[in-house]
C-alpha cells in the first residue's frame, strides 16, 4: 500500500513539473521565445579582431541608465574592422544582431528589447583608439 | 524428409566455403599504394607514396613508379623499408627504441629518367622483416612482399596543373602487378622556410623576392618598388604595447616606432592582417597537420584590413597582398627574440 501511495506521489510530482514546461509561450519572427520578463539591459560587451582575439585594453564600461557602453581598442587596432558581441539579461534580444564585420570609427547605435517585447532600450557604443 | 533437412543443412555451408575458397582469377602478384603526405603538393617539395607488392610465386624483381610530370631532381624510390622493432636495438652507430621504425635495405639499386622511376629489389631480407617475433640479424629469407617508400619532388612545371601516377611491380617470375593513384591538385602556392630578419639588419621584405634584404643592399640594388614591408622591433612605443612589427613602407607615420624609410623610397601600402593560430604545418616545420592551401587564398579578402600589424609573437602570422596586385601571401613567424630578431616562413600565391 505504501509502495503503491509512493508510484502515485511520484508520477503526480512528476506531472505538476510538467504543466508549467509545457506552456506555450508566443515566439517571435525569428522563433525566439517571447516571455514575461521586463528586464532590458546589456551586461557585457566585447570586440574581437580578425584574429579572433580581444582588442579592447580592458572590460568596456556600461552604464544601464544612460545607457551607453565605452571602450578603449589597443594601440593599432583596426577599428573599421571589427566584431562586436554582447550579453544581455535574460530572454532579453538585441537589434540589429551583433557578430558581423562593424565599423566602430563612430559610435554605433543598438537596441535592447526586454522578453516580453515591451521595453526598448537604444544603447551608444563609443570605442575609441588608445593613443588618438 | 528430416534426413534429407539435415543433408541440406551439412552440405549448404560446404558449398558456400568452397564458393569463398575458389578464386581462380586471384592474382600471383599484388600491389598497393598509400599517399603519405598529407599537406599541399607545392613545388619543391616532397610527396611520400608507400608501395606495397608481394609475388606468389618467385621473389621481387623490379618496382617502377611513372609520373605523368617528371619530378624534379630528387624524384625516386628510397633503398629502404621499414618495421616496427618490438624491442630495444642498436643498429650501426643508431639505437631504436620499442616502437620505432627500423630500416632495413630492400632496393639494391634505385634511378629515376623522365617520369619514370625504377627500383631493383634486392633478393633477400632480415628474417625480422617477415616475422617480427625473431631477432634483428637472425638470419635472411627470400623477399617475397615489401613495401617501398616513392618520393616525388613536386616541379615548378606542375604548378596549378594535376598530377598522377602509375606503380608496376614485376617478381623474379616474371609476374606482374599494376595500380594506378587518383590525379593530385600541384599548389599555385611558393613557399620558403625560415629567412631571419632583424632590426638594423636585414629588416626589409620582399615578397616578389620572398627575401629579406638590408638597407644598403635595396639602395645599391635599386630595390624599393619591391619592399612590400619592414620589420621593427621596439618594446613599446609612446607608451603601447608595441613588440615585433610588420609595417608597410607607404603606413601612417605614427605607426613607425622608428623612422626606418628612407625619403626617396616607394612607399607601398601593403594589406595585411594578423592571425595568431594559424599554425601551418609546412611553414612551421612540425605538427599539427593544418595547412594553408590555394582555397585559403581563394577566399581571403583583405578590403578591410590595415597595411601594419603589432606584436607578433612565436607561431603568429599575417596574410597579406601586395601594392602591386599580384601577390596573397601568408608570412608565418617561426621564432622572435628580444634582441631585435624574427625568423619567418611565408607561402605566397600569385593572382595572375
Amino acid at each position: 500500500m505504501n509502495m503503491k501511495k509512493s508510484v502515485l506521489t511520484g508520477i503526480l510530482g512528476v506531472i505538476c513539473l510538467l504543466i508549467p514546461s509545457c506552456k506555450d509561450y508566443p515566439v517571435d519572427d525569428d522563433g525566439r521565445l517571447i516571455t514575461t520578463r521586463g528586464q532590458c539591459y546589456m551586461s557585457m560587451f566585447e570586440l574581437l579582431g580578425p584574429d579572433n582575439r580581444t582588442v579592447l585594453v580592458s572590460a568596456a564600461t556600461i552604464d544601464t541608465v544612460t545607457c551607453t557602453v565605452t571602450a578603449t581598442a589597443k594601440f593599432g587596432t583596426n577599428i573599421k574592422h571589427v566584431k562586436p558581441y554582447c550579453s544581455l539579461v535574460t530572454d532579453a534580444i538585441l537589434e540589429p544582431e551583433m557578430g558581423v564585420w562593424t565599423d566602430f570609427t563612430q559610435p554605433c547605435k543598438y537596441t535592447v528589447v526586454s522578453g516580453n517585447r515591451k521595453i526598448r532600450k537604444e544603447y551608444t557604443i563609443t570605442v575609441s583608439l588608445q593613443g588618438e | 524428409m528430416k534426413i534429407f533437412r539435415n543433408i541440406a543443412s551439412v552440405i549448404l555451408p560446404v558449398c558456400v566455403a568452397f564458393a569463398s575458397c575458389s578464386d581462380d582469377s586471384d592474382p600471383v602478384m599484388k600491389n598497393d599504394f598509400i599517399k603519405k603526405t598529407v599537406s599541399p603538393a607545392i613545388a619543391g617539395q616532397q610527396l611520400e607514396f608507400a608501395y606495397a607488392m608481394g609475388a606468389v610465386t618467385g621473389t621481387l624483381g623490379t618496382a617502377t613508379a611513372q609520373a605523368s610530370i617528371a619530378g624534379a631532381t630528387g624524384t625516386g624510390f628510397g633503398e629502404y623499408s621499414y618495421y616496427t622493432t618490438r624491442v630495444a636495438l642498436v643498429v650501426g652507430e643508431t639505437n631504436y627504441n620499442a616502437g620505432n621504425d627500423v630500416p632495413l635495405k630492400t632496393v639494391s639499386q634505385a634511378s629515376t629518367s623522365g617520369t619514370v622511376s625504377t627500383a631493383t629489389m634486392e633478393s633477400r631480407i632480415d628474417k625480422v622483416y617477415t616475422d617480427p617475433s625473431v631477432p634483428y640479424g637472425a638470419g635472411m629469407v627470400d623477399m617475397k612482399a615489401a613495401t617501398i617508400r616513392y618520393y616525388y619532388v613536386v616541379p615548378e612545371e606542375a604548378q596549378g596543373k594535376e598530377v598522377s601516377f602509375v606503380f608496376s611491380s614485376k617478381s623474379s617470375a616474371g609476374d606482374e602487378a599494376s595500380c594506378s593513384t587518383p590525379a593530385y591538385k600541384v599548389s599555385k602556392m611558393d613557399m620558403k622556410r625560415l629567412i631571419d630578419m632583424s632590426n638594423g639588419g636585414a629588416q626589409y621584405f620582399s615578397i616578389a623576392d620572398m627575401t629579406a634584404y638590408t638597407q644598403a643592399e635595396v639602395e645599391s640594388g635599386n630595390l624599393s618598388s619591391k619592399i612590400d614591408f619592414a620589420y621593427i622591433y621596439q618594446n613599446g612605443f609612446n607608451g603601447f604595447t608595441y613588440g615585433h612589427v610588420f609595417i608597410s613602407p607607404g603606413s601612417d607615420p605614427k605607426y613607425f616606432a622608428q623612422p626606418l624609410i628612407p625619403g626617396g623610397w616607394t612607399k607601398n601600402k601593403t594589406l595585411m592582417e594578423k592571425r595568431v593560430d594559424v599554425r601551418d604545418a609546412q611553414l612551421k616545420g612540425s605538427i599539427p597537420n593544418v595547412f594553408i592551401d590555394d582555397i585559403d587564398f581563394e577566399t581571403l579578402d583583405l578590403s578591410a584590413a590595415t597595411d601594419f600589424a603589432l606584436n607578433f609573437v612565436n607561431d603568429e602570422g599575417a596574410f597579406m597582398k601586395t601594392a602591386d596586385g599580384k601577390y596573397l601571401a601568408y608570412v608565418y613567424v617561426n621564432s622572435v627574440n628580444s634582441a631585435g630578431t624574427i625568423r619567418v616562413s611565408i607561402k605566397r600565391y600569385p593572382l595572375n
